[in-house]
């Protein structure tokens, strides 16, 4: 395992739980949206290009979107 | 429950699967090493039979072609199936203007819309950067696409709602949605008709390196491009507005 790949799996696990310890679900939403691009970086460096395309576009942009309007709708997060 | 049996319970089961997880990845092979044949045979072949030099498209659009034309029907489904649970939403009001859409405000937002508009070009040309290059360099027409699509946010950030819908035309892209995704069926039946076999690679496969190539490959990508791009534009744009409206009724 390179150095690199070392850093981003500890960066993505103290994200992932970062994600879980955040309480309100604005804020989770943004944390999580941080997660995804780490994500994403963590697949680049795994050699999994096409898949680090696909997750910057769906982890960061497209489920935020998501949540967000549900949480709109719910009322919660405001 | 109380909070003291929650924690309980939860902490025993927490215990209970690490130790699984962590005896089950004693077993998993070492990052990076292959056992099965097929791996082996597509890395070895794919290029030399399809002419392509980025196999995972080949592999996408190819030779398991069938397994991702049921996923491009998974996403137009799920676009369809979003536009109806909003359309009750669309017949509403249209939205007030943004700060950004009034005189008066317009100054004070004008480094924003220029940012974004520098952004959204960016975006663009990216995608389809990423979707031409397909047959050559990582990614293709899902992940064009999805980048491509994703410009109308920031259109919308740039310009506001009006303008929003004007370069995501609901009936255009809703079309070219429906166009990308039967495309790809057409394509399908085609070449099954022309070579025996559904989604047989019958065109030329033109030389390998080039911007061009891969036969069919090249085609699909293409329209897959088109409806995943399309499908984006349609599915944002129509998040977007739910949101403004969401906030107009809580105003």
């Amino acid at each position: 395992m390179s150095l690199l790949e070392l850093v981003l799996y500890v960066l993505v696990a103290i994200v992932g739980t970062a994600v879980v310890l955040t309480k309100r679900p604005l804020n989770q939403l943004i944390v999580f949206a941080a997660f995804g691009l780490l994500l994403s970086t963590l697949f680049f460096a795994l050699h999994a290009p096409d898949v680090a395309l696909s997750e910057i576009a769906v982890g960061t942009l497209a489920v935020p979107t998501i949540v967000m309007v549900a949480m709109m709708k719910t009322g919660g997060g405001v | 429950m109380s909070e003291h049996t929650r924690t309980t319970v939860f902490g025993a089961s927490a215990i209970v699967t690490l130790a699984l997880m962590l005896y089950a990845s004693m077993s998993l092979p070492a990052f990076g090493e292959f056992t099965g044949p097929y791996t082996k045979a597509v890395l070895a072949e794919a290029t030399r039979l399809r002419h392509v030099d980025n196999v995972p498209t080949a592999i996408n659009f190819d030779i398991r072609g069938f397994d991702t034309l049921g996923e491009e029907f998974i996403f137009f489904t799920s676009v369809a199936g979003v536009l109806l649970l909003f359309s009750a939403a669309k017949a509403a009001a249209p939205p007030a203007p943004e700060p950004m859409e009034i005189g008066d405000q317009r100054a004070n937002t004008g480094a924003i819309r220029w940012f974004f508009a520098g952004v959204t070009a960016l975006i663009a040309a990216m995608g389809v950067s990423v979707a031409a290059h397909g047959s050559l360099t990582p990614g293709g027409g899902f992940q064009g696409g999805a980048i491509f699509g994703s410009a109308i946010v920031c259109v919308y950030l740039a310009m506001g709602t009006r303008a929003m819908d004007v370069a995501g035309n609901h009936t255009f892209f809703t079309a070219l949605d429906a166009l990308g995704a039967f495309s790809f069926g057409a394509i399908g039946v085609a070449t099954g008709l022309a070579t025996g076999s559904f989604l047989g690679n019958s065109l030329g496969l033109g030389r390998t390196g080039s911007l061009v190539s891969g036969g069919t490959i090249y085609v699909i990508n293409g329209f897959v491009f088109l409806e995943i791009a399309s499908g984006f534009i349609v599915l944002l744009t129509a998040f977007i507005k739910q949101m403004r409206q969401l906030q107009e009724e809580q105003q």
